[in-house]
């Protein structure tokens, strides 16, 4: 890594020449599209690996709405891929269930939520937006997709594990993760579940390290801090969360290591398990859930800031008006960021917390709140007087403040301890997060998608199919959780209810559920097609800046090269919201004010320059 | 051949949506003109509106439709509190839910696209913001003050006179004891466990039972690895010598078995020997006259333990949680009662059951949801309802079936139901095992301290071993214990 | 990119005020992004070991103290660590670690010195001090390998000790040997900087500031065990 971060600024000039002289028109396939120090081809295979996943993960949803929705489904013909986990009937065994729940949970939350989405949209827009040639460190930033890339092979290992893969449920609990005895998921499949977590955390750290540095470092002549665009404040804080939240899972899932290889008793304590008293002592599971949700809060705020920043921008740009209150914004998100750390044993309430440390958790958990109204309001009041065009990106930036609004709300239920009390771990909660930052964050991913599209690809993607997708998935979202909030006292996490007099009486209501859940999954598959279809078949773009944006990335090529601008690198004049001023529509923040007399330049040779 | 079929399909769909698309884009090409935007504006904003009434409807509607599915009444003093913070939370949260969604999709209506319309440049309104930033807060000081005073009253001390009773979480079921006349529930030990004290009850009888319990599997294991090495031998002989091919399979699967179990032996072996060494270190003559113990085994005879809990309606109660294996919850979804049941840590829950069984099942009668009459069942659902007990927290594969049961009586059937209780121990008391001290000190030194001149193997082989003190401590203890 | 904006603003660094600081084109706190990430690492670094220590805190909170003198109680380390590899069995308790710590901060004075001679291009003075830094790092690391297979063969096992509550012994191994891997991995990339130095990469380069950001580590992970010997050895 350090070697990596000197050869940088002064061999930068020898290297990159080099480069460019060389191989500028037949650059290696492997060098271009593998192994590529690009940011905007890193952007893209973290997009990429990210929607393979999401299709994955998702898949995995659907086996467990089956089984939830029509429990007396016969899948014998899934027999050649679901193998040994199907019982005689073709139901899914319970074990299994928890495999998939557990597996959906891990694979949406760490490697399509968290890698798909802030990896790709902060790898693609903070140097495009702060006006830099690419990251800080080109080399750092490869090694971050490809620990990534690793991460997720060992985690697509672990299915194949005889035992199969991890059932814990995604925050891996112990003792139930700790005892091999215990559980079958808890056998090799949490050793690589653990391991496959540890190397996500290392790519997260080294992106994380790049974000931050780079926006510290390397914006563009002008571009001061306040005249950064919402989505580059948004990455800013969510990599300064993460560089400071995942330490914490990284040291559980060592520890936890320790406790299921070792012997150890971190986390164990006076367990008869298997016909047997263990011998552990002095440990204790809640200091586990202490240390995984010092990640496990902060990690849905690392979800969601990206997702926020997108909307922020592309509702700007689509209204064609300035996002309101930019600054109040920015605060909003730093309030959000302090208070994310402070907040996470509001996921403890019923642990036996001591109910004191259990009211300061919902002082602080409700007070997210306020910033998360005040950025709510402003997203509204955007909107107002403003000349909208509906592309696919806005209707999903509308929907991502729809669904923010609903999920934000029934998170005030859950804050309140003593609500929690009656919420906890049931349908309730499962409804509340994935509005809130499962289908909202993907809201927000999608909007990027199609706003940034024709900036990845120089294609647009389809807008008839963008609508329809749009479409159903927004009704879908509502139909699938909105009737969850009245499973009420319904425990999550079980395979069926029919053991239980008050549970097993929502059958018609979980068979609807699951058959919106097949249709909206198709419907994302309808979004894959238009997204591999455009690539390659997409609609041609033919101007510079097609949404008519203020920002930097539409200045440059529509193909731009590796170094992004072909020339100079554009300086700044203005605030990223300059729509509506002066009679005009919008003014590019690379323009100069009125008027304005550029300072005389030191004399400097810019390598990439040269090639022009 | 199905598979092939399946490919076909998806193969014909992709490449009919190749075409659609292909169509659609070359389509919208054409029809670019400077009003398609204002189209889209138009068809799109019609659907905000649509998606907006037709929300809203659904909205109000599911609150009615699923009216039957809520529980009517909840059944504990804290329910009813719970009852009303949600009510409160419900109408702040609804009323902010539906003026933000009417003015996020109106203004996406009212100020769509027009070619001529001109947005107007809003940066910001500092009053505006205040005012938003000050109603959320001043709206959610209200919910937590609600909200802590709900929880402070349910976290508290309990009454002195409370009734207190434990329950106890294991892979896939719960188990319940109460502390008999006394009061008081006696000590519990997880060493101690066997299957005459599933909760590992500490009386010196069951101390003694338990370690006769470890001393006789540890001399079967002996036994058995003594005898492996026979079995082991007998089955390699038939793979090597008999030409059938079918008792070859059956004995390459026994001796794989047997030699997986040669492995593990040295290891159990350990790891009961430490068991057993715990047991005698731990529980001291000293330590089981020691005035913070002592009370407590005696405490211990009286403890019944029932197949179901019964408790009396409008008593507060307390339920001690614990766990044996992994985490589980101990809920009660009418009585809005849930705490984690941790292993090693116990938790407590405080509450007041304030509708019997009985009285319920007349409220029920009158609600859709209960009349049904289930399938096989010959009395409508209501008639058999009695209060669940269900586990809130993923405990592996048997965790939607942990249903354990509640039945909330009156004073005088709660007063009946405990004349019938009979006391564990004087259950159990007939099949406890006790041996003369000669027999202990045999066993202990042909099957427990046998390492005692060469030691050293102890660290090696098992990690879970955690015995590294000198043997002759061991002794004492065990002689000391056995007088 | 950067290197531009460097020599950009060089000459009137002195006067901006944070406002231009701020203003894009430069580095605003007047470092490279290296030594930023560097900063950056450890910071996140810190948490890690954060975690690892509140882990220790809690546990050890849960045992009863060594004066109690219950079995499970946590163990004196003046009983523990009263061994040196010179006297043996001898009683002198912390003695030894005494040593290893001054020797890990005596390397870190030592890599000051070397960052210093770096500033001056020196290179045969920064190959100097290097060389006494890791040094310094292998006697630390030898030393802690020593005390390990001291305490093994005492009988300390992650999953017991003679000494007392098991668990010291699990975070024992733990914690130091993040630690040691920490001080093993600084010496290894102080080795590649010194050969680097050798060769005159740093020369040609025009700086070394790539002896300031390995020196930053190496101060990092010295000041983190002044935690950890505080939290085992002294508390």
């Amino acid at each position: 890594m350090a070697n990596a971060a000197i050869s940088k600024p002064a061999s930068h000039v020898h290297a990159e020449d080099h480069h460019h002289e060389e191989h500028h028109h037949e650059q290696g396939f492997i060098s271009k599209y593998i192994f590529s120090t690009d940011h905007k081809t890193i952007a893209k295979q973290f997009l990429i690996t990210g929607i393979i996943w999401a299709i994955l993960g998702g898949a995995l949803s659907v086996l467990f709405r089956i089984q939830l929705g029509y429990p007396d489904a016969d899948l014998t013909w899934m027999k050649p891929i679901l193998g040994r986990w199907l019982d005689e009937g073709g139901h899914i065994l319970p074990e299994f269930y928890n495999a998939l729940i557990t597996m959906h949970g891990t694979i949406l939350v760490f490697f399509v939520l968290t890698a798909g989405l802030s990896g790709t949209f902060s790898n693609l827009l903070i140097p495009l937006q702060l006006g830099a040639r690419d990251m800080a460190s080109g080399f750092i930033n490869m090694l971050s997709y490809w620990f990534f890339f690793l991460s997720g092979a060992v985690m697509l290992a672990s299915f194949f594990v005889p035992t199969g893969a991890a059932s814990g449920g995604w925050t891996m609990y112990p003792p139930l993760s700790a005892l091999a005895q215990s559980n079958e998921g808890s056998g090799f499949g949490t050793d690589l579940w653990i391991t496959s977590i540890a190397l996500f955390i290392v790519s997260v750290l080294l992106g994380g390290l790049n974000y931050v540095t780079t926006v510290i470092n390397l914006r563009t002549k002008g571009m001061s801090i306040f005249r950064m665009p919402l989505t580059i404040w948004a990455f800013l804080f969510t990599a300064i969360i993460a560089l400071l939240s995942f330490p914490a899972l990284l040291a559980a899932g060592v520890l936890l290591l320790f406790d299921r290889g070792m012997g150890t008793s971190f986390f164990l304590s006076e367990i008869y398990t298997g016909g047997e008293a263990l011998a552990n002592a002095g440990g204790s599971p809640i200091l586990y859930q202490h240390l995984f949700w010092f990640l496990g809060h902060p990690e849905v705020y690392i979800i969601i800031l990206p997702a926020m920043g997108i909307v922020s921008e592309v509702l700007s740009v689509n209204s064609r008006k300035p996002v309101f209150g930019y600054k109040a914004m920015i605060y909003s998100i730093f309030a959000i960021t302090v208070l994310s750390f402070l907040v996470w044993a509001h996921h403890m309430f019923v642990t036996g917390l001591n109910p004191f440390l259990g009211s300061i958790f919902v002082i602080f958990t409700l007070l997210i709140a306020i910033p998360s109204a005040i950025k709510v309001f402003n997203w509204i009041v955007t909107l107002y007087k403003g000349n909208i065009r509906f592309t696919p990106a806005m209707l999903f930036a509308i929907g991502f403040v729809a669904l923010f609004i609903v999920g934000g709300l029934t998170g005030i239920f859950l804050g309140n301890s003593a609500l929690d009390i009656d919420l906890h771990d049931t349908y309730f909660v499962v409804a509340h997060f994935h509005l809130v930052m499962g289908v909202a964050a993907f809201f927000g991913t999608f909007a990027g998608v199609y706003h940034w599209f024709p900036k990845m690809y120089g294609r647009y993607l389809n807008r008839t199919l963008g609508y329809i997708h749009f479409w159903i998935t927004i009704v879908a979202a509502y139909l699938i959780f909105f009737p969850m909030h009245f499973m009420i006292g319904l425990p999550r996490r079980y395979p069926s209810h029919e053991n239980f007099q008050f549970a097993d009486m929502f059958g018609e209501l979980n068979s609807f559920i699951s058959l919106v859940a097949i249709i909206s999954f198709a419907a994302q598959l309808l979004f894959v097609f238009n997204f591999f279809y455009s690539i390659f078949r997409g609609r041609k773009v033919r101007e510079l800046n097609p949404w008519g944006a203020t920002t930097l990335e539409w200045t440059t090529p529509i193909h731009p090269q590796h170094g992004n601008w072909p020339g100079e690198i554009p300086h700044v004049h203005r605030w990223p919201y300059d729509y509506g001023v002066n009679g005009r529509e919008f003014i590019p923040q690379d323009e100069p004010e009125p008027g304005f007399v550029p300072e005389p330049e030191p004399v400097h040779r810019d390598p990439q320059n040269d090639q022009v | 051949m199905t598979g092939f079929l399946i490919f076909l399909i998806i193969a014909l769909i992709v490449v009919v949506m190749f075409q659609v698309t292909k169509t659609l884009d070359m389509v919208s090409e054409l029809r670019a003109d400077e009003k398609e935007e204002e189209r889209h504006a138009v068809t799109q904003g019609r659907l905000m509106i649509a998606f907006l009434v037709l929300g809203l409807v659904g909205f109000f509607w599911t609150f009615g439709a699923y009216q039957s599915k809520l529980f009517p009444q909840s059944a504990s003093v804290h329910g009813e509190l719970l009852k009303n913070l949600f009510f409160w939370t419900l109408l702040i949260t609804g009323v902010v839910f539906v003026i933000t969604n009417i003015l996020l999709f109106v203004f996406a209506y009212q100020y769509r696209w027009k070619n001529n319309r001109k947005a107007e440049h809003i940066s910001h309104n500092n009053t505006l913001e205040f005012i938003w930033t000050a109603i959320p807060a001043l709206v959610l000081t209200f919910l937590v003050v609600l909200g802590l005073r709900a929880w402070y009253q349910i976290t508290g001390e309990e009454s002195e006179d409370a009734l207190v009773f434990e329950v106890t979480g294991q892979q896939f079921f719960w188990s319940s004891r109460y502390p008999g006349p006394d009061g008081v529930l006696g000590l519990r030990d997880y060493n101690l466990i066997s299957a005459e004290n599933p909760l590992g009850i500490a009386t010196p009888e069951f101390i003694d039972h338990k370690r006769v319990d470890l001393l006789i599997r540890l001399r079967d294991l002996k036994q058995r690895e003594a005898a492996l090495p026979e079995l082991i031998a007998a089955a390699q002989d038939i793979i090597d010598h008999n030409p059938n091919p079918y008792p070859v399979d059956s004995a390459k699967v026994t001796l794989k078995a047997l030699l997986k179990e040669q492995k593990e032996l040295p290891g159990l072996q350990n790891r009961t020997r430490a068991h057993y060494k715990r047991i005698v270190e731990k529980f001291t003559p000293e330590y089981l006259a020691s005035a913070e113990v002592a009370p407590l085994i005696k405490a211990g005879y009286d403890d019944f333990m029932p197949s179901e809990l019964h408790l009396p309606v409008d008593r507060e109660v307390v339920a001690r949680i614990t766990a044996l294996d992994v985490l589980h919850d101990f809920y009660i979804p009418y009585m809005s009662v849930k705490m984690d049941a941790v292993p090693g840590i116990p938790t407590r829950f405080k509450f007041t059951p304030t509708i019997t069984t009985e009285e319920m099942r007349e409220i029920l009668k009158d609600n859709p949801e209960w009349q049904r009459i289930d399938e096989g069942a010959t009395e409508p659902r209501w008639k058999n309802f009695i209060y669940e007990v269900a586990c809130a927290e993923l405990c592996g594969k048997g965790h939607n079936s942990m249903r354990y049961l509640l039945d909330v009586d009156t004073e005088e059937e709660y007063s009946a139901w405990l004349g019938q209780q009979t006391a564990f121990f004087d259950l159990q008391k007939e099949s406890l095992v006790k041996w003369e001290n000669a027999e202990y000190a045999e066993f202990e030194k042909a099957y427990v301290f046998i390492d005692a001149g060469g030691h050293g193997d102890d660290h090696g082989g098992d990690n879970h071993d955690n015995d590294h003190s000198g043997e002759e401590q061991h002794s004492a203890a065990s002689a000391s214990i056995a007088h | 990119m950067a290197d531009s904006a460097m020599t950009a603003h060089h000459d009137h660094a002195l006067e901006q005020s944070t406002e231009e600081l701020w203003s894009g084109g430069q580095e605003p706190v007047k470092a490279s992004y290296g030594k930023l990430m560097m900063w950056y690492f450890l910071i996140s670094d810190t948490f890690t070991f954060a975690g690892f220590l509140i882990a220790y805190a809690a546990i050890r909170f849960a045992h009863p103290t060594h004066s109690a003198g219950a079995w499970n109680s946590w163990p004196d380390p003046n009983e523990v660590f009263s061994a040196t590899p010179v006297t043996g069995h001898a009683n002198l308790p912390l003695i030894f670690v005494t040593f290893m710590t001054f020797t890990l901060i005596v390397s870190s004075v030592t890599m000051v010195r070397a960052v210093q001679e770096g500033t001056r291009m020196n290179r045969k003075g920064v190959m100097f001090w290097m060389v006494w830094t890791i040094l310094g790092g292998l006697v630390f690391v030898g030393s802690q390998a020593w005390e390990w297979q001291h305490l093994i063969h005492e009988g300390m096992t992650p999953t017991g000790n003679p000494f007392g509550a098991a668990a010291f012994g699990a975070l024992f191994f733990i914690i130091t040997g993040f630690h040691g891997a920490h001080v093993s991995v600084g010496v290894v990339i102080n080795s590649i900087v010194l050969f680097q130095t050798w060769i005159g990469t740093y020369d040609r380069r025009g700086h070394y500031e790539m002896i300031e950001k390995v020196g930053l580590y190496w101060h990092f992970v010295d000041l983190v065990w002044v935690y950890v010997f505080m939290a085992f050895y002294l508390l």
